[in-house]
């Protein structure tokens, strides 16, 4: 693992137990989209579905979205693929 | 020259990806079958770490109090005990109307009264999006989906929506889209909408005289207090007039509630 994942994964779990423990609930998508946009796509995933069982499902007019936080952290693995195909120019692909 | 064929050019899904989308729709359609089981699993564990660490800020609050201001702290003690002194009549003047009014309806064949069951919160706004709290008693305690839950007393907040073993999900009345019919000051049918933060919405014709303070209280024998009105708003033409209301306690600010059980 290299250092920079390992600072990514650090801030990303720092971020989401903040929120978690300190009441803040906005935290925890600030992490979750750290993860999956830095490329750990699985465990910002897995994060955003164990969010959504814990916290249940939203209400109003949000209601049928019933996985909000697995939806968000998927359009962010959608945000990183255009972004890496689209957007960035191909030689900073490796700088990501 | 070779030319690439529009079959060929077509870029094909990779495997990698077609695996992450067949994961991702098995973790879907899991999660809305078992959400309830897992959400029972996790909470059981997760229901511990929330009582020791609202236990700990409760004595860091302690802790760190000591090092207030001595005048500071000096005056808000005076400011407190006045109010006491006030409310502490009104207090008992309304027990002692309460107590009489169970014995009325007593008198009258309707013997009223729940079984109550205190309750810590474990998670409320803003730890928690969507409206809800998070009590730390369960299935296992005698809570059922659809008990009403107060802050105290009479002073209804919501309803379960989802009982675990261990924990249970509390959706306030003032949760975005939750409708509710309550009758203002007792006997005016008002149709109540939630908006979030404690807040919520009516319309009543624009002849009703209501102003900022009514309360509203749920059709019941009981009375059960969800809100007071904390706006009112009439525009010219119009033949509706809008009220805001709010939850009579801060949502922000529970630390127990009252689960009242069937």
């Amino acid at each position: 693992m290299k250092n920079n994942d390992l600072f990514t994964l650090l801030c990303a779990f720092i971020l989401m137990s903040a929120g978690f423990a300190f009441s803040f609930w906005p935290l925890v998508p600030a992490g979750m989209a750290l993860l999956v946009l830095y490329g750990h796509t699985a465990l910002g995933v897995t994060a955003g579905l164990l969010f959504d069982i814990v916290w249940g499902a939203p209400m109003g007019i949000l209601a049928f979205l019933h996985f909000p936080f697995l939806l968000f952290a998927l359009l962010c693995v959608l945000i990183r693929i255009v972004a890496l195909r689209v957007i960035l120019p191909r030689g900073d692909l490796d700088a990501l | 020259m070779t030319t690439i064929s529009n079959n060929r050019r077509r870029r094909k899904i990779s495997p990698t990806t077609a695996a992450f989308l067949i994961i991702i729709t098995i973790i879907l359609v899991l999660g809305l079958l078992w959400r309830d089981a897992a959400a029972n699993i996790l909470w059981k564990i997760l229901s511990p770490v929330f009582s020791a660490r609202n236990s700990a800020a409760v004595s860091s609050v302690g802790f760190f109090g000591q090092f207030k201001d001595n005048a500071k702290l000096a005056e808000e003690n005076r400011a407190l005990k006045e109010a006491l002194a006030s409310t502490t009549a009104l207090v008992a003047d309304r027990n002692f109307l309460y107590t009489e009014n169970l014995s009325l309806k007593a008198r009258l064949g309707r013997l009223v009264g729940d079984h109550v069951v205190l309750s810590a919160v474990l998670l409320r706004s803003p730890g928690i999006p969507y409206g809800t709290l998070i009590i730390d008693i369960g299935t296992k305690n005698g809570v059922r989906v659809g008990d009403y839950v107060s802050s105290a007393g009479s002073t209804y907040i919501g309803r379960v929506t989802e009982a675990y073993e261990t924990t249970s999900r509390v959706t306030l009345f003032s949760a975005p889209g939750q409708t509710y019919q309550g009758l203002l000051r007792g006997e005016i049918p008002l149709a109540l909408l939630g908006q979030g933060s404690g807040s919520m919405t009516g319309e009543v014709p624009v002849g009703i005289d209501v102003s900022v303070g009514d309360v509203v209280a749920l059709p019941s024998i009981m009375p059960q207090f969800v809100a007071k009105v904390s706006a009112v708003v009439h525009e010219e033409g119009q033949s509706f007039q809008s009220i805001y209301l709010t939850l009579p306690v801060n949502p922000l600010q529970l630390r127990f509630v009252e689960v009242h059980t069937r």
